[in-house]
């Protein structure tokens, strides 16, 4: 076992295993672990966000965070899920400003890039706001920012139209009846490079972001921060685990738990939102 | 699910997917370190052994250890922390920083060829360069600038160049300490350290202290989302010079 009841894959390290669950906060925060399932006419979905081994390591918030909307005219699923920056304290209210706002902005609009620009812009106001009157040191120790990524799934006569946006390190994965994994609008690490861990979050002057549209036709699509794309990416083996696990939709506890997969050296806070297509839908008519 | 196949991990001790955060300690054996070469290992166990209490920096760092006189040797392979076990080190011969250079070029070249054909995900090199004598070779410092140097503007040089952190003591010169301290660009500049306390054996606890609390310090960094080398810290009751690198490239 990975630690603390979770699974591993491969080796889980010492710090799943030997790492407690870390002490409460002094105030009321965001809660360690959040779980959602959900089912429409076409999807079933199971969400989950954990807190990563090294925020509970140093008492600090979970900093992902996610949601799933439907609008029930025209049955589009919206995912949105968020990865604050862990190098500024309040990243998770970043996180959690996106997520709850980007959903509305896509469904008004219909589109990712007219929608993100208008979340960054609430979201920069807001920080504009948290910061007004403070130094710059303190203005550091306020500081908060999320890179996003999201879907937006819509039945049709041609299948289910997938309308996908991100703006840097969170991705989403399709995952084939066959085990196959690919990746939505990657873009590969340049030959030669050491990992730097840089990322372009929101808010920011201009976002740059990667759009794409697809036709989900069967299997199972995943939208996720890199705590688990890091592994997933990374991995050979994470790749057959999780195609294992995730071939069908899991019971919501176990996915919870899968999510939070020990391997060592991977300790960042993990989000997952899992769409199955149901038998019978996706498929080109 | 908690098997790992063979095909896939041939080394239990790592796996693929996984961050590296590489520190190489270089040290000076030549015969000037004949009377300090006991103190010198129980300085690198103690060092070690404080880094194992962290288990989560166990797993984030990897150690490597080279020796160098007029020549220079792997002695301890780039490794976690919990598998490095500090040879018997003698001390002989000459000075030659070049050869320890090379020595570490070309053992972080093959390091990070295996670790990335593991799928590990390698970070910067932290390299901690201890001496307490001045450079038998006078062209160290071309040796150091071909091998290592990188231009972020133009974009030239070894862009996998290593944090390089100096530690002179005893006869180090002074000059020369300071400009190894690399890079002298960036957000984190390169840091020299340099003290001419008699005491040995206090200056070598304190200075493998200081590489310890750097490499806690930087594993714990990828809590900040970005793992980075946090800037060395001279140790507490640290009698040493110390200071960030200059414009001498």
């Amino acid at each position: 076992m990975g630690g603390r009841g979770s699974p591993a894959v491969g080796e889980p390290g010492r710090a799943a295993r030997e790492l407690p669950a870390g002490e409460p906060p002094a105030e009321p925060a965001v809660p360690d672990h959040v779980l959602s399932e959900h089912s429409t006419p076409e999807l079933e979905i199971r969400a989950a966000s954990v807190r990563g081994l090294l925020h509970r390591y140093l008492g600090k918030p979970r900093q992902d965070g996610f949601s799933v909307v439907r609008d029930p005219l025209s049955g589009t699923v919206v995912v949105v899920v968020c990865d604050g920056v862990g190098s500024l304290p309040r990243s998770q209210e970043a996180a959690a400003f996106v997520v709850d706002r980007l959903p509305a902005h896509y469904l008004s609009t219909r589109d990712w890039e007219k929608a993100v620009g208008m979340v960054n812009a609430e979201l920069a106001a807001f920080v504009e706001q948290v910061h007004a009157g403070l130094s710059p040191d303190e203005r550091t120790d306020q500081g908060m920012a999320t890179t996003v990524v999201a879907v937006a799934i819509t039945p049709g006569q041609g299948g289910l139209q997938v309308d996908f946006v991100r703006s840097d390190d969170s991705t989403a994965w399709v995952l084939s009846g066959a085990s196959t994994w690919s990746e939505l609008a990657g873009d590969a690490e340049a030959e030669g490079a050491l990992h730097t861990g840089s990322v372009r979050a929101l808010p920011t002057g201009e976002p740059k972001l990667r759009l794409t549209q697809t036709v989900l036709d069967g299997g199972a699509l995943f939208v996720m921060t890199d705590g688990v794309d890091g592994p997933l990416r990374g991995s050979a083996e994470v790749r057959a685990e999780l195609a294992e696990w995730w071939c069908a939709p899991p019971p919501i506890f176990d996915f919870g738990s899968q999510v939070g997969f020990g391997r060592k050296g991977h300790l960042d806070d993990r989000t997952v939102v899992g769409l199955w297509v149901r038998a019978g839908e996706g498929a080109e008519p | 699910m908690t098997q790992v196949s063979s095909e896939t991990v041939s080394d239990t001790s790592a796996s693929d997917g996984q961050m590296i955060m590489p520190f190489y300690l270089i040290v000076d054996v030549s015969s000037s370190m004949s009377g300090d070469i006991g103190e010198l290992r129980t300085a690198l166990d103690d060092m070690v052994q404080a880094i194992l209490e962290d288990p989560v920096v166990d797993d984030l760092v990897m150690l490597g250890i080279i020796t160098f006189n007029h020549t220079a040797t792997t002695v301890v392979p780039l490794c976690p922390p919990s598998e490095v076990n500090v040879p018997a080190l003698q001390a002989s011969g000459g000075t030659s920083y070049g050869a320890a250079f090379h020595e570490f070029k070309r053992a972080f070249d093959a390091d990070r060829a295996r670790l990335k054909g593991q799928g590990m995900r390698v970070y910067r090199p932290c390299v901690f360069f201890l001496t307490d004598g001045a450079p038998g070779d006078r062209d160290h410092l071309t040796t150091f600038r071909s091998l290592f140097a990188y231009d972020p503007e133009s974009g030239t040089g070894n862009k996998a160049f290593p944090y390089f952190v100096p530690f002179g003591f005893r006869d180090a010169p002074e000059d020369v300490i300071r400009a190894l301290a690399y890079p002298n660009f960036g957000k984190t500049k390169g840091r020299w350290f340099l003290s001419r306390s008699s005491n040995v054996r206090e200056i070598l606890r304190a200075m493998t202290e200081v590489i310890g609390q750097t490499a806690l310090s930087s594993g714990q960094s990828v809590a900040a989302g970005a793992p980075q080398i946090v800037t060395p810290q001279p140790a507490q009751g640290m009698d040493t010079q110390f200071g960030d690198a200059g414009d001498w490239m």
